[in-house]
């Protein structure tokens, strides 16, 4: 294989032996770089996706919280919501720091689970959900 | 009511809009009696701030009396004059407990969208981008204070509203920069940017105690305000900075530089050039001239303090300048609730009169014009002071005027 390229009188040559590598080499690429997305993809699958927050709370008043279905109902969204509650998990964060809440939900992905943190995190310690609307 | 409204990149509007309600019990409702323009607005009507959206209102530095509270506002009733931190803050979580109330964790009701870019979330901010909550702003004449127990302080009738107003932000946030600098006796500290909270940084270093403060800037009525605050003045059209700031500290450099410009840095070096051009392309997000220069000339083991507003990702930062020298580097919004009690009690002593900074006063329909002359510097124009329009034609609140409406009806 030859071409002239870029300039007139320069030619670029490349034998069979170094298009195969060349082949051989980006093939390699391709082949990882999938095999690391299939793995992640595989692992994600098998793991359920959990999200992690901490509240300036003690454990029992953040666990009277959630066994109020009324409030938890607020903070997930809505009562049906409730059921997609796979595993919240509450243990002490180090030296008085609140309570570390942990979560997983079943068809939420990770940003969805992480908002549900976020507003019960807000009702807990701020007693209201923060809105950036002008109106009711 | 009335209200300043983004519509686009240099397009603010002076529009009628619905009037704000009460939407939560923490929540207050305040009658705007002045507010101003920040040099941050700069950021958000030169369209360099993303998540904005046509229909914002904008504005965080305002003060007003108190029309309306929330069932779980105690400390604040109806009719308290109080100036509105720009920050807004719960009180009740880990970093308001801290005392680090620009970093509260529930104020921000997008806190989801800042954490993809930043990692973790800053306060919710009242008029600046859905980024930081989507608050509307207070160049209005209503605004809804969330958090309303926390936030406003009642301004004691023996300050006036012009010396009130710039406890909302600028002050607060140039002390902050000042105190940032941890200033021991003899230091030398060399502020960038003239403008209003490089007028207060200047002004709250010389008060903490810094033996010599440098302003550098380029635009002469800015330097002159800084010379009549007693400091030392770099015209950087002038002078090549780096050299100018070694000769001036005696070889030794600033112990801490202060960057009040931000994202928008001007200059003529090929870093900058470079930062405009990609910033044009939206390649960059911000234009870092100053923040590389302050690094640069910034002596051993000095402090870099930035009040000014930097809003994402930055090339060219010379790291090695920070850590051979040993550099530490302090930022972030101005934690408002701090300082808001202090610099009030410096103001009512007569420590400081805010009011210097103000050169043009108007009403909200001259917002627009006002956000060109600041976007230009145009008209000598440094700070503004707005009134809105009704208390200027002595018109009568919504509340007023329901209440005579409810009056004569009862006839």
């Amino acid at each position: 294989m030859a071409w002239d390229y870029p300039f007139p009188g320069k030619t670029w040559r490349m034998d069979k032996r170094s298009t195969a590598v060349s082949l051989f080499a980006a093939g390699a690429a391709a082949g990882l770089t999938l095999t690391y997305v299939a793995r992640n993809a595989r692992a994600r699958m098998r793991k359920p996706i959990v999200q992690a927050m901490t509240v300036l709370v003690p454990r029992d008043r953040v666990m009277a919280f959630v066994q109020d279905r009324q409030l938890m109902a607020q903070a997930v969204g809505s009562k049906k919501m409730l059921g997609t509650i796979q595993h919240l998990e509450l243990c002490d964060a180090p030296d008085g720091r609140g309570t570390e809440m942990y979560l997983s939900m079943r068809g939420l992905g990770k940003y969805s689970i992480k908002e549900v943190l976020r507003r019960l995190k807000a009702l807990l310690e701020a007693g209201e959900i923060p809105t950036g609307r002008r109106y009711a | 009511m009335k209200a300043v409204v983004w519509h686009g990149k240099q397009d603010v509007r002076v529009e009628r809009v619905k009037d704000p309600e009460i939407l939560n019990p923490r929540d207050a409702i305040v009658r705007v009696t002045a507010t101003a323009i920040c040099g941050s607005d700069m950021h958000l009507y030169n369209g360099y701030m993303p998540t904005m959206k046509p229909g914002d209102i904008l504005g965080h530095e305002f003060m007003g009396i108190v029309e309306e509270v929330g069932p779980e506002v105690r400390n604040l009733s109806k009719g308290d004059r109080v100036v509105v931190p720009f920050t807004i803050a719960c009180g009740n979580c880990e970093p308001c407990t801290r005392e680090q109330w620009s970093l509260c964790d529930n104020s921000n009701p997008n806190a989801g969208m800042a954490e993809r870019l930043y990692g973790y979330s800053c306060s919710g901010l009242f008029g600046y981008t859905h980024l930081f909550g989507g608050y509307a702003g207070g160049q209005s004449e209503y605004v809804r204070v969330p958090f309303a127990d926390i936030g406003p302080l009642v301004v004691p009738d023996e300050i006036d509203d012009e010396r009130a107003l710039y406890l909302t932000d600028i002050f607060p946030t140039g002390y902050m920069a000042a105190e940032n600098c941890d200033i021991k006796q003899g230091d030398v500290i060399a502020v960038w940017g003239c403008g209003p909270v490089g007028q207060f940084a200047i002004r709250s270093a010389l008060l903490i105690g810094a033996a010599d403060v440098i302003a550098i800037d380029r635009i002469p009525e800015r330097l002159e305000m800084a010379a009549a605050a007693g400091a030392r003045v770099v015209n950087f059209d002038d002078v090549n900075v780096l050299e100018a700031l070694n000769e001036m500290t005696g070889g030794r450099g600033p112990d801490a530089c202060i960057d009040c410009v931000g994202m928008e840095a001007h200059g003529v070096a090929p870093d900058a050039v470079l930062d405009k051009a990609k910033q044009a392309m939206r390649l960059e997000m911000d234009r870092a001239h100053v923040l590389r220069l302050a690094i640069q000339a910034i002596g051993k083991g000095g402090t870099l303090s930035v009040p000014g507003v930097y809003g994402g990702f930055i090339d060219k930062m010379p790291v090695g300048a920070m850590f051979e020298k040993g550099i530490q580097m302090r930022g972030g919004q101005t934690h408002m609730h701090r300082y808001l009690r202090p610099l009030m009690e410096k103001v009512r002593r007569g420590d400081i009169d805010p009011s210097f900074i103000i050169t043009h006063r108007g009403t909200l329909d001259d917002a627009p014009q006002y956000y060109d002359f600041m976007a230009n510097h145009k008209a000598d124009m440094v700070k503004s002071f707005l009134r809105p329009n009704a208390m200027m034609q002595g018109e009568v609140s919504r509340y007023e005027r329901s209440r005579e409406e409810m009056t004569a009806a009862s006839r």
